[in-house]
């Protein structure tokens, strides 16, 4: 068993524990386990005390460090000498001569009583021990991440790794240089053959609107050369998610020519493997488009 | 002359071939027949590319072909 210590959002460390009795026969010992309350319900305000304390303790410590911080102690071992079962029946234990007279009318309450403040102090020992260990965690991981910062910030300004940092930032811009070089020209490339099928005018309505229209056998089509299709309605447009396989390290260019390739010679297909979405109205007039 | 276009990450790649050269045409009928396996569609098209028409086999006098990646929806 260990104790889980977690820094708070306040930046600092908040104890919660409770009892896990593993053995209350007398003389055992029971562990302390780090969960979310007091199991011992006539205890629950003093632990409450003992957090609220630990907070302001700890807040000042451990400012640099206000998430995530957790930190493991180990198990407290404690002697909790009574359960009530043995703190009644126990020859050592002095509440009937010392505490407690038997012959007083609130002898139930008093042996209760008196059982609780045993407890309690039990209690407050393990608690006290676990608030000063943990506290001593914190500190020690405090200090830890600390040298940590302070190492990576030695190597970030080193001048050595300044030098590497520049050299593959040049480095990343030369290849995207050239990964936008190459496919510029395959766009070029792509723009030929376009052409070549559509004529240099329509090529030329092609690059100022960046759309085609083909006409299919039933609807007419817009191909944008974002990737964007529509097949044109009687009164309405209707947007299709559709795609040649290799669009991503094709041209654009040549996905709006695969595309029109496939309506003009198979439309229904086409439409087939096309997914559709909601209709939009259609315009009046649609807009300018290169003729495929 | 024969001409095939295949779309691609560089625009296209242009093979043509004489129908009476026979190692010519068997190269054009080799790729075709490859990039049809892999799922490529092949369109034969006149010169202003209004009269797409699907191939299914390589036929050597077909003028311009162009390979094509199949096509999904999304």
């Amino acid at each position: 068993m260990a104790t889980s210590l977690t820094a708070s959002s306040l930046g600092s460390y908040a104890m919660q524990t409770s009892t896990t009795a593993t053995s209350y026969a007398g003389g055992g010992a029971y562990g302390m386990q780090g969960t979310a309350s007091w199991t011992n319900a006539g205890l629950g305000q003093y632990v409450q005390g003992v957090q609220f304390d630990l907070r302001t303790q700890a807040q000042q410590q451990s400012m640099m460090y206000q998430a995530q911080l957790r930190v493991t102690i180990p198990q407290q071992r404690i002697y909790m000498p009574h359960t009530w079962s043995s703190w009644m029946n126990s020859d050592d234990t002095s509440y009937t001569t010392e505490t407690v007279d038997s012959n007083s009318y609130d002898f139930p309450q008093r042996v209760w009583g008196a059982w609780m403040e045993h407890e309690r102090d039990q209690h407050q020992q393990a608690a006290y021990l676990l608030n000063e260990q943990g506290y001593e965690e914190v500190r020690r991981e405090n200090a830890r991440r600390e040298q940590q910062y302070q190492d990576a910030a030695r190597r970030y300004n080193d001048p050595e790794m300044i030098a590497a940092r520049e050299r593959l930032a040049q480095e990343r811009l030369e290849k995207e240089a050239y990964v936008k070089k190459q496919k510029e020209q395959a766009e070029e490339v792509a723009q030929v053959l376009l052409g070549e099928l559509i004529g240099g005018d329509q090529l030329e309505r092609y690059a100022k609107t960046g759309r085609i229209l083909v006409k299919g056998n039933k609807h007419d089509y817009l191909i944008y050369k974002t990737g964007k299709v529509q097949r044109v309605e009687k009164g309405k447009l209707v947007d299709l998610c559709v795609y040649t396989k290799e669009k991503i390290t094709m041209p654009e260019t040549d996905n709006v020519i695969g595309l029109a390739l496939h309506i003009k010679s198979d439309e229904k297909d086409f439409n087939k493997t096309a997914n559709a979405s909601r209709p939009i109205p259609r315009p009046v007039n649609l807009p300018e488009a290169a003729n495929f | 002359m024969g001409e095939l276009r295949v779309l691609g990450p560089e625009g296209d790649i242009k093979t043509i071939w004489n129908p009476d050269k026979n190692d010519e045409v068997s190269a054009a009928k080799d790729q075709f027949n490859t990039l049809k396996k892999k799922g490529y569609k092949a369109f034969r098209v006149d010169k202003h590319g209004d009269k797409a028409e699907a191939m299914g086999t390589f036929d050597k006098s077909a003028g311009k072909v162009i390979l094509v990646p199949a096509i999904a929806g999304g």
